[in-house]
């Protein structure tokens, strides 16, 4: 029932052909069962977001996200193994006119992840760099924001 | 689960888990790619509230030279949203289209996990950042989980015609295109002495992007933008008085609808009837062109 549900949006969507190399499916694979045990574990997954890092942006994806000052999370970031190096997260605050940063990981690993404990309530930019393997210039990554209950 | 989805008055569904959303995710994306198409960012959040914002949203850039398909939808925790578009314009962000189908009622679509579903299609003229926004529109909705997927596919035309964010329209020789920003509508009545029309309560005002096409060689016309507004006529004549350009056409329910294009004030006039009911919409045009 799901399939057919998912056929059916797809054609109210009204897509159509255009052709792309990588799959995002491998890596959204990957990060299921993280998420499952999350949940199970009694924290609650923020978010879970799937994108493209390409090296003609510096090899860095950006995104931003609120975070409270009273709740302690963790950013943890996948690759998909074929493409995606080791990752690199920083997070940054937005102070005066510049963003700062706040926090970041020790070292480059292929899965990375940071715990950030933030100083106020409001929208901070995440950064994940990756490099990327061989000639490869995009690869995909996962990458999931836990909140510690 | 945590403390969002504490017991409610509105306990009539269960709230999906993180797991189930990015698993539904994950199976649009893979039936995507499996048809030879390509997504170029999905996400799964939590849509909250507990707060007094009643709207979140997530942000992405987008390119020309490909068209977009942005889908949002809901859990059953959130049974109805209003899906807004917005671009980032240096400091500011403008809002260009909007979408309330509710496409899980509107298509019905039997799902254990679905709620509410919106999509909007772009064809971005520059390289600018799009914010996507859920906002709560029914006191019905509580905290639950949203999803986001971001389908891309080459642009349909390479000059550019379909322009601002676009719709669904592939361009064809004849097609003029009236390319407005911003509108305001009222409801009419008929005045009983004077038998003329008169705004029947007071004018509501938008600022959403809309693209209109007329092809008098085709007897085609359309409202491409707002998605909101989308609409397909049959244009049965057309007439030029004064520079102003009236279209009188029949919408693809049967019912008659008038537009007037007047180039010297830049407004795209519309009057038609809905539910019955006599109204007025009038759009400030910023640019028209023929393809």
């Amino acid at each position: 029932m799901q399939k057919k549900i998912v056929w059916l949006l797809l054609l109210i969507a009204g897509v159509r052909v255009s052709g792309r190399a990588q799959s995002m499916v491998p890596v959204i694979q990957k990060t299921q069962s993280t998420i499952a045990q999350i949940e199970k574990d009694g924290d609650v997954v923020d978010v879970a977001l799937y994108d493209y890092i390409f090296k003609d942006n510096n090899s860095t994806y950006s995104y931003e996200f609120q975070f409270y000052k009273t709740d302690s999370y963790e950013v943890r970031v996948f690759g998909d193994d074929l493409r995606t190096g080791t990752f690199m997260i920083r997070i940054l605050r937005y102070v005066g006119t510049l963003w700062q940063k706040v926090e970041q990981t020790d070292i480059a690993m292929a899965d990375a992840s940071v715990t950030f404990t933030p100083p106020a309530s409001e929208r901070y930019r995440i950064e994940v760099s990756c490099g990327l393997l061989g000639s490869n210039t995009s690869g995909c990554f996962g990458m999931i924001i836990k909140r510690k209950e | 689960m945590g403390s969002c989805f504490a017991g409610t008055a509105f306990a009539q569904y269960q709230p999906s888990t993180a797991a189930e959303m990015t698993d539904f995710i994950g199976q649009v994306v893979q039936a995507t790619e499996k048809k030879g198409e390509a997504v170029i960012h999905s996400e799964c959040g939590i849509f909250t509230i507990r707060t007094n914002r009643q709207a979140m949203f997530s942000t992405r850039m987008l390119y020309p030279g490909h068209e977009y398909t942005v889908i949002l939808l809901s859990d059953r925790m959130i049974p109805n949203f209003k899906f807004v578009l917005w671009r980032r314009e240096g400091d500011n962000w403008v809002r260009v289209d909007s979408s309330n189908q509710n496409l899980v009622k509107a298509k019905n679509i039997q799902s254990t996990l679905l709620g509410d579903m919106e999509t909007v299609q772009l064809q971005p003229q520059t390289s600018q950042e799009y914010a996507f926004q859920m906002v709560s529109i029914s006191d019905k909705n509580e905290t639950g989980h949203y999803g986001l997927i971001i389908q891309q596919r080459p642009a349909s035309t390479t000059d550019g015609s379909t322009s601002g964010n676009g719709g669904q329209s592939n361009a064809r020789t004849g097609d003029r295109f009236f390319k407005t920003r911003g509108y305001e509508w009222a409801y009419l009545k008929k005045d009983a002495n004077s038998d003329r029309m008169l705004v029947d309560g007071e004018w509501q005002k938008s600022t959403d992007e809309g693209l209109f096409m007329a092809n008098a060689g085709r007897s085609d016309f359309q409202q491409l933008q707002p998605t909101s507004l989308a609409a397909k006529y049959t244009l049965n004549s057309s007439k030029t008085q004064n520079g102003v350009v009236a279209y009188y056409l029949t919408h693809t329910s049967g019912i008659a609808a008038t537009v007037e294009v007047d180039a010297a004030r830049q407004k795209l006039t519309l009057w038609s009837k809905s539910s019955g009911r006599d109204y007025v919409i009038v759009y400030t045009v910023v640019e028209s062109y023929d393809h």
